[in-house]
């Protein structure tokens, strides 16, 4: 099944930025079609790489529209992260869920600076927590382990 | 008491002997009085009867009868007064002796019972001194046992708290500047390990 959306375009987001630029291109399409003046607007990369995903052209924004429209449907997968992913990085993570769990699948990618790396998933209610800041917390346990294992002078304390 | 006995027992002996004396005596002046009238009656009764005794020598007789008397009496006087010196200085040695003796024994009765309470002082205390040793071992023992116990528990909540808080240190050290291009690795890698559960909640949502 060919993808709607070009993993670039994951989260929620970016759909109604894409939409709300779709309307404005048809607003300037049509304004430009009554002027009997030329078709073509300029649109953004992410607007682009819909249509070329889609192998749309400009003409056809409404189909793309609609298409985006159908996207509200779809099960929205919170990811949140300890800084703010670059583009490549987004990408890659949209495309291995779309790939690994459900093509139709948008990721909603969350700022949360206290995990101090690693990233938690949130699917509805349910969460999974693969911070750092849990294992470190899970973890204090082994802390009192290698503790003790220091104050006894054993080598290879905490391995 | 057997002393008291031995010196009344004296005392009466001697005041019978000088009153059997004196008795002897008055006896002797009765017979003397007595011959002399049987004389004299006889003399009256019978006058042809001559006296066998003369007047002067009857006298005579009376004279020494009563010196003889005079002397007994007073041999018996000087004896009895020397037997009663003799006896009332028996009976103060022995009355000196029997207080002695008795204020020996109510001495040492005395000393005795005061031993006793002594002892039973010494007894008591000792009693006393090792009950308090015993509740002193046992406080010390329980002490032992508490500082023991709270130093096991403060030990068990540093342990639990030092990993709580070498967490949180390390997650306010590496709350800025987190490269996620260096844990891109770690997060697909986890991803993949949990894709399972993943799909589940997006079927059960």
């Amino acid at each position: 099944m060919s993808k709607t959306l070009p993993d670039a375009i994951a989260s929620p987001q970016q759909v109604q930025i894409l939409r709300l630029e779709i309307g404005r291109c048809i607003d300037l399409l049509n304004e430009a079609a009554r002027r009997k003046q030329s078709g073509a607007v300029e649109i953004s990369a992410d607007l682009k790489s819909v249509l070329g995903a889609n192998e749309v052209s400009q003409e056809n924004l409404k189909k793309i529209d609609d298409l985006l429209a159908k996207t509200s449907t779809w099960q929205v997968v919170h990811l949140q992260l300890p800084a703010t992913p670059a583009p490549s990085l987004r990408a890659k993570l949209a495309g291995w869920f779309r790939d690994n769990i459900k093509h139709e699948l948008l990721i909603s990618f969350e700022l949360n600076s206290n995990l101090a790396g690693g990233f938690a998933v949130r699917i509805g209610a349910k969460q999974f927590d693969h911070s750092f800041r849990s294992r470190l917390l899970q973890g204090s346990g082994a802390m009192e382990k290698v503790l003790a294992q220091v104050l006894q002078g054993k080598p290879n304390a905490g391995k | 008491m057997t002393s008291y006995y031995i010196v009344f027992g004296v005392i009466v002996a001697l005041a019978a002997i000088n009153y059997l004396c004196l008795f002897w005596i008055l006896r002797l002046q009765n017979l003397v009085k007595a011959a002399e009238s049987t004389a004299k009656i006889s003399h009256e009764e019978h006058p042809s009867l001559k006296p066998q005794i003369s007047p002067e020598k009857l006298a005579e007789l009376n004279n020494k009868i009563e010196k003889q008397a005079e002397a007994a009496i007073e041999q018996a006087s000087t004896s009895l007064k020397e037997s009663l010196d003799k006896s009332l200085g028996q009976v103060g040695q022995n009355v000196g002796d029997l207080s002695d003796k008795i204020i020996q024994d109510e001495l040492t009765k005395y000393q005795n019972a005061l031993e006793e309470v002594r002892q039973a002082s010494v007894d008591k205390l000792s009693e006393v001194q090792a009950s308090i040793d015993k509740r002193r071992s046992e406080l010390e023992e329980a002490l032992t046992a508490d500082v023991a116990a709270e130093k096991t528990k403060v030990l068990e909540r540093f342990d639990k708290q030092i990993g709580e808080i070498v967490s949180a240190y390390l997650i306010e050290a590496l709350g800025s500047g987190v490269d996620l291009g260096a844990q891109s690795s770690y997060i697909m890698a986890t991803l993949e390990q949990n894709k399972a559960e993943i799909i589940k909640a997006l079927e059960n949502e």
